[in-house]
């Protein structure tokens, strides 16, 4: 009776243990990135119709550093960062960089009077097929791909950009 | 009187349920070839933005483009396994609303199980234990200790001498 009770303690603390170390070390390392999200991946190709007339498509934008970003106008943050995204366009718009805003749940006549409002020249226009901020795993408003002239991600931002990080991360890529 | 207006009562909830019910199933409108697939991905994906509501359940746009891509999925031929690989590519496992039966996830499969085995392992232990001792505390009647009748004449006869002894 002794050594099944032994046995029994035994085993309970075998498994703590394996359960202990498992979960240390799922917790210790950060959570990787989805894979399609990750830095290095190549961005989905997507097209979008212009509110301003023509389209862009993002596979004819090879060997150009591309900035996605994705807004709508009902979206504070968006609204904070909208200034700094046309001040890094007027910058680096003769340096290989193409920025490009992707609107979506918002309503046409909103998304043209923030156009308006902020006074953007980028290419803008809706996600009209409801598809391509689920193929960039979109969580939230606003959100930025910095993806380089292969085509390959170089870094993803949630989260409103301050001017500096817009500098920094355009940079990054065109390295 | 009172089981006859018992009787109407219960005649008049289980014409309103069926009433419900119809109505319900006419507002749902015409089924769609695929509607069920889509509507099995989506309940099996939780909306990221929405507190544990599934895809399926979600009223957010964020899960209504979800539905989007699922359906146009399902109508290109893409497997269940494809899809919901999809999914996760792009918002990880947490995506799934079960765990994947792989890694240290097993161990969320094969736990409760374990669990309850070693959990009737151990009454099973502990019932026979408290058993035993109870046996050892209840009154030794003749026989009931299994001696034979000999054994039990050689016992009563070495007591006997025991307590003359004694005295």
């Amino acid at each position: 009776m002794k050594k099944g009770k032994t046995g029994i303690l035994l085993g309970a603390l075998a498994l703590l243990a394996v359960m202990g170390y498992s979960l240390a070390n799922r917790s210790s390392a950060a959570p990787a990135e989805p894979f399609a999200v990750r830095p290095g991946h190549t961005a989905g190709d997507f097209s979008i119709k212009l509110f301003s007339g023509g389209k862009f498509t993002l596979s004819e934008q090879r060997g150009k550093v591309t900035v996605v970003n994705f807004w709508a106008s009902w979206c504070a943050p968006c609204r904070e960062e909208a200034p700094l995204l046309e001040q890094a366009w007027q910058k680096y718009k003769d340096q290989g960089v193409i920025l490009a805003g992707v609107n979506v749940w918002d309503k046409d006549q909103d998304a043209r009077s923030f156009i308006e409002r902020y006074g953007l020249t980028f290419a803008n226009g809706p996600d009209s097929a409801e598809t391509i901020a689920v193929d960039y795993g979109v969580t939230g408003l606003p959100e930025t791909w910095f993806i380089k002239g292969d085509g390959k991600l170089a870094r993803r931002w949630i989260g409103a950009l301050s001017g500096r990080q817009v500098s920094t991360f355009i940079e990054e890529a065109l390295r | 009187m009172i089981a006859m207006r018992d009787f109407l009562v219960a005649i008049l909830i289980a014409a309103s349920l069926t009433v419900i019910s119809v109505t319900q199933a006419i507002a749902g409108g015409p089924v769609v070839p695929g509607d069920q697939e889509v509507r099995q991905i989506a309940e099996n994906l939780v909306c990221p933005i929405c507190n544990g509501q599934s895809v399926a359940d979600s009223n957010s746009q964020l899960a209504q483009d979800m539905r989007v891509v699922i359906r146009k999925k399902v109508e290109a031929g893409e497997s269940r396994d494809q899809i919901m690989g999809y999914f996760v590519d792009r918002y990880g496992e947490g995506i799934l609303r079960a765990p994947q039966n792989s890694g240290f996830n097993q161990v969320l499969w094969w736990l409760p199980a374990l669990g309850l085995l070693i959990g009737a392992g151990f009454s099973v232990i502990m019932a026979r234990r408290w058993n035993a001792n109870r046996r050892a505390f209840l009154p030794v009647e003749s026989g009931s200790i299994g001696m034979t009748g000999e054994e039990q004449e050689r016992y009563h006869q070495q007591l006997e001498q025991a307590l003359r002894h004694d005295s």
